[in-house]
This record gives C-alpha cells, sequence and structure tokens, in this order.
C-alpha cells in the first residue's frame, strides 16, 4: 500500500475530529447533569452548572431514597409495567405472527393486510381517549401502560418474516412424530425465534421504561406514577416531591430549603441509571435490530 | 422476500381448494382451527386499539355530548360544523405550518448530519476511539425527552445554564430562551440532532459497509486521494438510501412530536407561536378545553393528510427502487 499523503492524513484527522467532537457534546448535558446532581444546591444556584461536582453533597439522593416514597415506588411501578409489557408483546407478537408465516393458512394475506392498514390510518388522539376512559374503563389502571401498545404490525412483520425464514424440515420431522401447531410454535419456531424476540422484546423494554404519555392521559393516582412521569411532574412543579416529603427528612434538613434542583437532577439519573449502565453491553442487538427492520422489503 | 415456512403447504389443503368455491370461510377454518385460533387474540388487538378508534372519527361530526355512544350517535349531528370552527380560526394555520416547518428543519439537518457522521467514523483508524465515539453518539437515543428536559434546563436556564453562564463569560447578554420563541426551531433542532443524529448513522454505516472495496481500490489507482473517494464514490453511493429515507420521513410530516415539545416545553404559552403543532393543540383542546367534537375533526384531518402522504411516499419509493419499499 502506498503511503498516505499529507491531505489523506488531513482528511482523516479532520473526520475523527468532528466526530470525537460530537461524541463529546453527547456525553456532555449527561455529564453536567450527573455532576450537578451530587453538589450543594446553594453552590450550584450561586456558581451555576459546572463541569465538576461543586461541593460534594448527597443530600437529594438521601432525600428521593428516604423521604419520600415517590420514586422507589414510581421504580416498582416502571419495573412493573416493563416485565409486564415486554412478556405480554413478546407473547402476543409471536402468536399472531406465527400462522402468518404459514402458506397453509389461506387468509394469512388478509390478516396481514387488517394489521398493515393501521400503520397507513388512525383515530388520532380523542376517540383513543374516548375508547380507553369510558368503554374499557382502564382510567387509573396499570394495564393501561401494559396493553395498547403490546401489538403493533411493524414488529408483526419482523416477527413474521423471520418466521417465514425457519427451515421447513424442522416442523416437517415434528409433524410426523405428532407435533400438533402449537407444539411447532412453542417447541420449535419459538426457541429459533430468540435473535429476533431479543430485539423486539429490547426496543419493547425502552418503549416500556420511558413511558409517560400515556401516564399523562390515564393516570392520575400518584401511587400509579411511572418515573418518567414523575419527572415530568417535577420540571412543571418544583414542589411536587416536597408535598410528599415525610416529618423526619423535614427535619434532617434543619433550616435549609429542599433542594428542588437537586432532587430533579438526581431523579432524572437514577432513571436512566440502568439505561446507561447496561447499554454499552446491549448496543449490538439495538444496531441489529435497526438493520433486520431497513432491509425487511 | 423468502417464502419458505415452517408448515409445508399441507396436501388436503389442494384438496380442499380443489373443490372449488363451495369451500368457504367457515370450512377454512375447521381445516385449520388452531392456526386462526393463534391469530385470533392479535387480530382482536387490531379491533379494539386500531379499528375501534377508526370508528370513533364520526365523534368529529357530532357535538359531542358525554352520554352518548362511543361513535357520536345520540348526539347531535352537526356535519363539517367542526372543521369549519377549526379552519376558521387563525390557530389552523399557525399549527399547521409549525408542524411542517419544524419536521422539515428534523428531517433536513437530521439526513445531513447522520450521513456526514457516518462517513466520519467510517474514515477513523483508531479502533478504541471509535468505538467510545459510536458508543457515546448513540446513547442519547434511548434516554427519555422528560430526562433531556431536565438536561436542557441545566443548559439553557437563565440564571443557573450553562449557555448563559458561558454567554456571560465571554462579554455576551444572557437569554432568556424560556421566554423566547424565536430561538426554539434552532434549539429543538440541536437537541433533536443530539439525541438521535448519532443512532441515525447505523443505516448509512451499513450501506457504506456494503460499498465493495474494488470500488475504492479503482479510484485510488485512478488518483482519487482520500477526500476524492469520498466525493465520488461513498457519497454518491449513499444517494438512494438517503432518498429512501427522505421519502419515508416524509410520510411522517404531518406528526408533530408531542413526545418532544410536551416534555421540553409544556403549556408555556409563551412559546406557543414557534412551537405549536397539531398534536399539541389536539392534545390542548381536549385535555384543557374539553372539546370533544373539535380535537376529533382536527385529528381526522391530520390522519387523512397523513394517509396521503403515507401512501405517496412509499408509492414514491417503489418506484425509485422495488426492492427497498417499504411493503
Amino acid at each position: 500500500m502506498r503511503r498516505e499523503s499529507i491531505s489523506d492524513r488531513a482528511t482523516i484527522t479532520g473526520f475523527t475530529a468532528v466526530c470525537a467532537l460530537f461524541a463529546l457534546v453527547c456525553l456532555l448535558p449527561l455529564w453536567v447533569a450527573l455532576v450537578a446532581s451530587f453538589s450543594n444546591e446553594y453552590a450550584l444556584i450561586r456558581s451555576g452548572y459546572q463541569l465538576w461536582i461543586n461541593k460534594f453533597d448527597l443530600t437529594s439522593y438521601r432525600l428521593i431514597f428516604q423521604g419520600s416514597d415517590d420514586v422507589l415506588r414510581a421504580y416498582g411501578v416502571t419495573i412493573l409495567t416493563t416485565v409486564l409489557g415486554v412478556s405480554v408483546t413478546l407473547f402476543l407478537t409471536a402468536l399472531t405472527a406465527f400462522p402468518l408465516s404459514l402458506k397453509a393458512m389461506r387468509y394469512r394475506g388478509a390478516i396481514s393486510f387488517f394489521a398493515y392498514f393501521t400503520m397507513l390510518f388512525n383515530g388520532g388522539l380523542v376517540p383513543n381517549y374516548i375508547l380507553t376512559v369510558r368503554f374499557l374503563h382502564l382510567k387509573n389502571n396499570l394495564l393501561v401502560l401494559i396493553l395498547p401498545a403490546a401489538l403493533n404490525a411493524y414488529n408483526l412483520f419482523l416477527m413474521r418474516n423471520y418466521f417465514q425464514t425457519l427451515p421447513e424440515s424442522l416442523a416437517e420431522s415434528a409433524k410426523i412424530d405428532g407435533a400438533g401447531d402449537f407444539k411447532i410454535f412453542s417447541s420449535i419456531a419459538l426457541p429459533l425465534a430468540k435473535p429476533i424476540l431479543a430485539t423486539i422484546g429490547l426496543f419493547a423494554a425502552m418503549g416500556y421504561w420511558n413511558e409517560w404519555y400515556r401516564v399523562l392521559l390515564y393516570i392520575d393516582r400518584r401511587n400509579m406514577f411511572t418515573l418518567q412521569f414523575l419527572i415530568m411532574k417535577l420540571q412543571q412543579q418544583v414542589d411536587f416531591l416536597t408535598s410528599s416529603m415525610n416529618p423526619q427528612a423535614r427535619q434532617s434538613l434543619g433550616n435549609i430549603p429542599v433542594p428542588t434542583i437537586g432532587i430533579r437532577l438526581a431523579t432524572a439519573m437514577v432513571s436512566i441509571g440502568p439505561i446507561v449502565l447496561l447499554y454499552p453491553f446491549l448496543q449490538k442487538y439495538f444496531i441489529g435490530g435497526i438493520l433486520i427492520g431497513s432491509v425487511k422489503g | 422476500m423468502r417464502t419458505q415456512s415452517v408448515l409445508p403447504t399441507r396436501s388436503y389443503t389442494t384438496t380442499a381448494s380443489a373443490r372449488g368455491t363451495r369451500t368457504g370461510f367457515l370450512r377454512e377454518l375447521a381445516l385449520h382451527p388452531s392456526l386462526y385460533l393463534m391469530a385470533l387474540p392479535g387480530v382482536l388487538f387490531f379491533l379494539i386499539f386500531n379499528y375501534l378508534p377508526m370508528a370513533g372519527l364520526g365523534i368529529a361530526f357530532v357535538d359531542y355530548s358525554p352520554i352518548a355512544s362511543f361513535f357520536g350517535l345520540g348526539s347531535r349531528f352537526v356535519g363539517f360544523e367542526n372543521f369549519r370552527f377549526f379552519f376558521t380560526s387563525n390557530e389552523w394555520v399557525r399549527i399547521t405550518l409549525n408542524t411542517f416547518y419544524l419536521n422539515a428543519l428534523f428531517i433536513s439537518t437530521g439526513l445531513v448530519t447522520q450521513m456526514l457522521l457516518a462517513v466520519g467514523l467510517n474514515e477513523m483508524r483508531l479502533r478504541g476511539v471509535k468505538r467510545v465515539a459510536q458508543t457515546l453518539m448513540f446513547l442519547p437515543n434511548f434516554i427519555s425527552w422528560t430526562v433531556v428536559s431536565v438536561f436542557s434546563i441545566a443548559l439553557f436556564s437563565t440564571k443557573e445554564g450553562l449557555i448563559n453562564r458561558l454567554l456571560l463569560m465571554f462579554g455576551g447578554k444572557a437569554v432568556n430562551f424560556y421566554q423566547t420563541a424565536s430561538v426554539w426551531p434552532g434549539l429543538l433542532v440541536a437537541l433533536r440532532l443530539w439525541k438521535g443524529a448519532g443512532f441515525g448513522t447505523v443505516i448509512y454505516l451499513s450501506t457504506i459497509a456494503g460499498i465493495s472495496q474494488e470500488v475504492y481500490e479503482a479510484a485510488t489507482i485512478d488518483g482519487a486521494s482520500r477526500m476524492g473517494r469520498i466525493r465520488y464514490v461513498t457519497l454518491p453511493l449513499l444517494k438512494t438510501t438517503t432518498a429512501l429515507l427522505l421519502i419515508m420521513s416524509i410520510g411522517g410530516i404531518f406528526n408533530g412530536d408531542f413526545g418532544m415539545i410536551y416534555a421540553l416545553i409544556g403549556d408555556n404559552p409563551m412559546l406557543r407561536s414557534t412551537t405549536d403543532v397539531i398534536d399539541t393543540y389536539v392534545y390542548r383542546s381536549l385535555r384543557l378545553n374539553n372539546d370533544y367534537g373539535m380535537s376529533a375533526a382536527v385529528g381526522l384531518f391530520q390522519s387523512i393528510m397523513g394517509f396521503v402522504f403515507v401512501i405517496s411516499a412509499n408509492a414514491i419509493s417503489k418506484k425509485l427502487d422495488a426492492e427497498s419499499a417499504l411493503f
């Protein structure tokens, strides 16, 4: 290989610098918020947000975990809806997609179109709202955070296309051994579909973990709030957590006012903790998922 | 698309269809009861959560009363009165234009940045740095807008915000971001790029990875520099991908990003002139004004426009490249 010219080196250096800079910019807000959440509230207000911890202080974290039940309860609700939501999503998506992948099913085209049309047209907010509140009676019911997001046409087609790529011979031999459709689904198709289940499951988990829109619409009981919605509330109403703070926590502060900015930051940090910690290990599955979707055709 | 399936076509299916048209729906159900049973929950799901709301759009044509039935029956039929109310208000032009304008900004800046970053990542030599840069760029995609709004206060807040501190440090004047509507399209674009551009490179990166090395070698032999290879090989070969991504995003140009705008701005009326989109408007008229009929009418308007755009986008992308059409 010939030696690189100066202009080639300049090209590489230039692009490396641009990308590295963008990556640092991506990290910056996260970093600023993280160090601010460990800073003393007074110092923060006096000298603004900085790049390093300004007077190390754990008051905010102590308050959100011990001062009030809100954050821990929201954590519980978020974990519960995420786990249940992902399970229902995977089960329902796979169960519907499997028969649609079989040529033996004569109306599979019609059913696929029935699903596909939902991607083209939708009723919008108002009919959905009335349906959920007046007819399904799901207001202030955690099912409203789990069910409506459990199946969508996009995932259904990803799953169906994956089933279609599985070799026929496996099912054939199972059939000769007397296995029925359910048996073939559960003991042959599902185990072979692990990669696509993982992809759909991960994206669904992100969706459930970050859910707040449906809480905004359908939940007004504080003990059913998800983490993201709690953050939303704290943004719009700085004293939201303060109002539920227990007397001991209030006393332990002495005559210092409650650190409202710190509480907001600490809650945000706690809510993205699992994502930031797990994400580097899961990155390749997310990338795989995007690519499956784009070449699907 | 491959058409292999787990199950071979059953021999008796052929026999059944050979018997002609008498083999109707029920007969097909009886032939494969377990298959249709498996599909049933999914079909019911779409029926309840997707098709019932479509039928509920009848609300757009009535003066909705809360005791009426879901489809608007039992309320006074008012024809296109709700539409007339909306289209004669000053607001419909503003929110429609805002939705269009903001989405156009997001789409154009997004595609350019994604392409640039993908080319850049591809040129990077230091493996470790490349991997770390990629991970950091992708991460914001998984952070919800509510958390982004906590970050954006840290950056934009008038007194403590990092940006205003910097402005003051360099002798500038502090900007009251949360009361200045004109800066928000720019801020939303920046936040959007921050959140999505990194992860958006994935598709471009895979297209670049698919470009044959021979093309590059040929270009090198012809004396192309690295920059030349990017200009005359990589970028032209990204054209189809870009066109497809563009068309697909244009299909959604009528959908305002409620999640982003509501999380970042909330109900702040001072920023409405530049940030109020169809979706935030519908939410407000439903939840704050309880105006069911008009909200449903605006929703129907949006759904129909969205439908037209998606269908056209799909038709165009099919023409462009039969392989990569949406479906």
